[in-house]
C-alpha cells in the first residue's frame, strides 16, 4: 500500500532520515518505536507529506505521493500529530466535521452522508454527548478522543498517529488503542508512534525499532522486542517476559541502584 | 442564536439611523422625513457617503482581522497590529508627495504588502512567538508612522499635510473615486473570504493538521494574505489608521456566535461596519462642533480592550 525507499531527511546538514525503506502492507496495524530523537516523529511527517525527503520516494499504491494532489492523498492518507494546539474554541461537532473537507471542498455544504460519518464516528468514540461542547472544556482523555474522530471522520484509507496516548492514563490508552484496533479490524490501515513499549507490542503487528534515523530492527513483535534489541538502542538494562495472558513481550525496565547493588552482590560471591 | 441574529440585524440599523441624524447637525427621525434642500444636501453629499465609507472600511478591518487572526493562528493579529496599516499609510504619503493622487489605493495596497512580508519572513526565520510578532508589527507600525510624521514635517505645503495628518484615521474627507471603488472591491474581497470560511478552519486547527486535510497551505496563505492586504490599503486609503477594529470585532463576535469563519466571517462584515459608523458618529458628536479623528475613538476603546486580552495571560484558551 505504501513504500518508503531510501529516503533521507534533514532539517539542517544532520540527517534525521538516513536510507529508510519499508513497506506497509493494506490491514497492518504498523508501530514505529524508538528512543527520544530517533526520527519517529519526522518519519511520520514524511508519509503525511508534511515534511519533504531531500532523497528517496514514498509511493502510495504505486504513485509517488509527490504527484498527488493535497485534497486526493487526505483522502488516503490521514494525520494525528502528537500535539493540537487550537485558538478558537471550536465545538466538537465542528472540530470533528473539518475532517470531511476532503469531501465536502472548499464551497460545498455538509452533506447527509457527511453528517452520518460524523455521527457514527461520535459514537465509536463515545463522545456524542459533548457535541455541542467547547474542546477546551473537555478532560484530556476526552479531548484525545476527539483529535482522533475527527482523523477517523477523514475515512481515508491509512491513519497516521503520533502518539496518540502520550498524556494519558492507563485506562484512557487502553481505550483509545481498543478502539483504533477496532477501526484497524475495519480494514484502515494504521500506522502509528507509540512511546510506550509495552503498549505497542500488546495492540502493532508489526513493528520498526529505529535508531539514531535508521531502522534498527524490523518485524513481529516478538522479533523487535527484545532485550539484546532494547537495551542496545535505549542504552539501558530491562527485562524481557511474556505477558501471561496475551503472550506478547513485556518489557521491565531495571533502576539503575538495583543494578549496582545486584552487580555487587555478583562480584561479592 | 435567531435572537443574536436578530440582534446584529437591529445594531445596523440602529447605528446607520445615529450616523445619519447625529452631528453637527441633530436629524430626528421625524425630520429625517421631511428635509429641506439644505438638509438634503447635507445629508446625501456628507453624512450618507460618510456613513456608508465609515460601514465599509469597519467591515473591511473586522473581516481581514477575523482571516488575520485565523491563518497566523494569532489572537492579537490584525492590520494594525501587523503593522500592514502603517504601511498602507506610508505608501500613501510618498504618493501624495509625488502628486500621484490617483495612484494612492495602489501605493497603499503595496506599503501593506512591505511591511507583512517584513512581519513575516522574520515571524518565520527568526521562529518568533506570537506576541514577539506583534511586537514587530507595532514597531514597524511606530517606523511608517514617524517616517509619515517626517513626510508631513518636510513637506511644507499646507494641502499635502492635511491630506496627511487624515492618515491618523478619519473619515472626514476622501476621494469618491476610491470610495465606489473601494465598496465593491471590499464587498467582493469580503464575499470571497466568507466563501472559503472552511479553509480557515482548517487552517486556524494547524499547519499541520491543515496538509493532511488537504489543504495546500502554502497556497491559501499567500492568497488570504494578498486580499488582506487589498483591503486594508483600501480602508487605510479611505480613512487612514483606524487601529483595533479589527481586534475588538473579530474577538467579539467569536465570543457570541462561535469560531466558524463562513458564519463568524458574515457576522464581522456587518457588526464591523456598523460599529465603525457608531465610533465615527461619536467622533463627530463628542466635542459638537469640533470633530475628532475617529482613530481616537476606537484607538481608545480598542487599547483598553487590547491590555485587557493581555493581561488575561491565558488569552490562548479565552474564546
Amino acid at each position: 500500500m505504501l513504500r518508503l525507499e531510501g529516503i533521507y531527511f534533514s532539517y539542517d546538514r544532520t540527517d534525521i532520515l538516513k536510507d529508510i525503506s519499508f513497506e506497509v502492507k493494506k490491514g497492518e496495524f504498523l508501530g514505529i518505536i524508538g528512543p527520544n530523537g530517533s526520527g519517529k516523529t519526522t518519519l511520520l511527517k514524511t508519509i503525511a507529506r508534511i515534511l519533504n525527503p531531500y532523497r528517496g520516494n514514498i509511493f502510495f499504491e504505486g504513485v509517488d505521493i509527490k504527484k498527488i494532489p493535497y485534497l486526493e492523498y487526505a483522502k488516503k492518507v490521514a494525520y494525528l500529530p502528537s500535539q493540537i494546539d487550537i485558538p478558537f474554541s471550536y465545538t466538537v461537532e465542528e472540530f470533528v466535521s473539518l475532517g470531511r473537507f476532503p469531501y465536502i471542498g472548499r464551497y460545498g455544504e455538509i452533506k447527509k452522508t457527511d453528517r452520518e460519518i460524523i455521527d457514527k464516528t461520535l459514537e465509536q468514540f463515545e463522545i456524542s454527548q459533548y457535541r455541542e461542547r467547547k474542546i477546551w472544556e473537555l478532560s484530556d482523555g476526552e479531548r484525545q478522543r476527539v483529535f482522533i474522530s475527527q482523523v477517523v471522520a477523514q475515512q481515508s484509507s491509512v491513519i497516521i498517529l503520533d502518539e496518540p496516548t502520550s498524556h494519558l492514563d492507563i485506562g484512557h490508552s487502553f481505550k483509545i488503542l481498543d478502539i483504533i484496533r477496532e477501526i484497524n479490524k475495519n480494514g484502515t490501515t494504521v500506522i502509528t508512534v507509540l512511546h510506550e513499549l509495552n503498549l505497542a507490542s500488546e495492540y502493532c503487528s508489526r513493528l520498526i525499532l529505529l535508531s539514531q534515523g535508521s531502522v534498527f530492527s524490523e518485524g513481529t513483535v516478538e522479533d523487535v522486542i527484545t532485550y539484546q534489541n532494547i537495551e542496545e538502542v535505549y542504552k539501558t538494562k530491562v527485562l524481557v517476559y511474556k505477558n501471561p495472558h496475551t503472550g506478547r513481550p513485556y518489557v521491565f525496565g531495571i533502576p539503575s541502584t538495583l543494578l549496582t547493588a545486584s552487580l555487587s552482590e555478583f562480584k561479592g560471591k | 442564536m435567531k435572537i443574536k441574529y436578530t440582534g446584529v440585524f437591529i445594531f445596523l440599523v440602529l447605528s446607520v439611523i445615529a450616523g445619519l441624524s447625529l452631528g453637527s447637525e441633530f436629524y430626528s427621525i421625524p425630520r429625517l422625513f421631511s428635509l429641506s434642500a439644505v438638509d438634503k444636501n447635507i445629508l446625501f453629499n456628507i453624512r450618507v457617503p460618510r456613513v456608508i465609507a465609515a460601514f465599509i472600511i469597519g467591515a473591511g478591518l473586522s473581516v481581514t482581522g477575523a482571516v488575520l487572526q485565523a491563518i497566523l493562528r494569532n489572537l492579537l493579529a490584525e492590520s494594525y497590529t501587523l503593522g500592514i496599516s502603517g504601511g498602507a499609510s506610508l505608501g500613501i504619503a510618498i504618493g501624495v508627495i509625488l502628486g500621484k493622487t490617483s495612484l494612492l489605493p495602489y501605493l497603499a495596497f503595496l506599503g501593506a504588502l512591505l511591511s507583512l512580508s517584513i512581519v513575516l519572513l522574520a515571524s518565520i526565520k527568526k521562529h518568533l512567538s506570537n506576541p514577539t510578532v506583534i511586537l514587530l508589527g507595532v514597531a514597524l507600525n511606530f517606523l511608517f508612522s514617524s517616517l509619515v510624521l517626517f513626510i508631513i514635517a518636510v513637506a511644507k505645503n499646507e494641502q499635502f499635510q492635511s491630506t496627511m495628518l487624515r492618515l491618523i484615521g478619519d473619515i472626514s474627507y476622501f476621494s469618491y473615486g476610491i470610495l465606489y471603488a473601494g465598496i465593491i472591491t471590499i464587498s467582493i474581497l469580503s464575499l470571497i473570504l466568507i466563501l472559503s470560511g472552511r479553509v480557515y478552519d482548517v487552517i486556524s486547527i494547524g499547519d499541520e493538521k491543515a496538509i493532511s486535510i488537504g489543504i495546500n497551505i502554502e497556497k491559501e496563505k499567500r492568497y488570504a494574505l494578498f486580499i488582506c492586504c487589498i483591503i486594508a490599503g483600501i480602508c487605510v486609503s479611505l480613512g487612514g489608521i483606524i487601529g483595533f477594529v479589527g481586534l475588538v470585532i473579530p474577538h467579539i463576535t467569536r465570543s457570541l456566535f462561535g469560531p466558524v469563519h463562513k458564519r463568524a466571517l458574515t457576522i464581522n462584515f456587518i457588526t464591523g461596519g456598523s460599529f465603525l459608523i457608531l465610533a465615527d458618529t461619536l467622533a463627530r458628536t463628542i466635542i459638537r462642533p469640533l470633530e475628532l479623528p475617529v482613530g481616537v475613538i476606537t484607538g481608545f476603546f480598542g487599547g483598553i480592550f487590547f491590555l485587557f486580552i493581555l493581561l488575561r495571560g491565558r488569552y490562548k484558551e479565552m474564546w
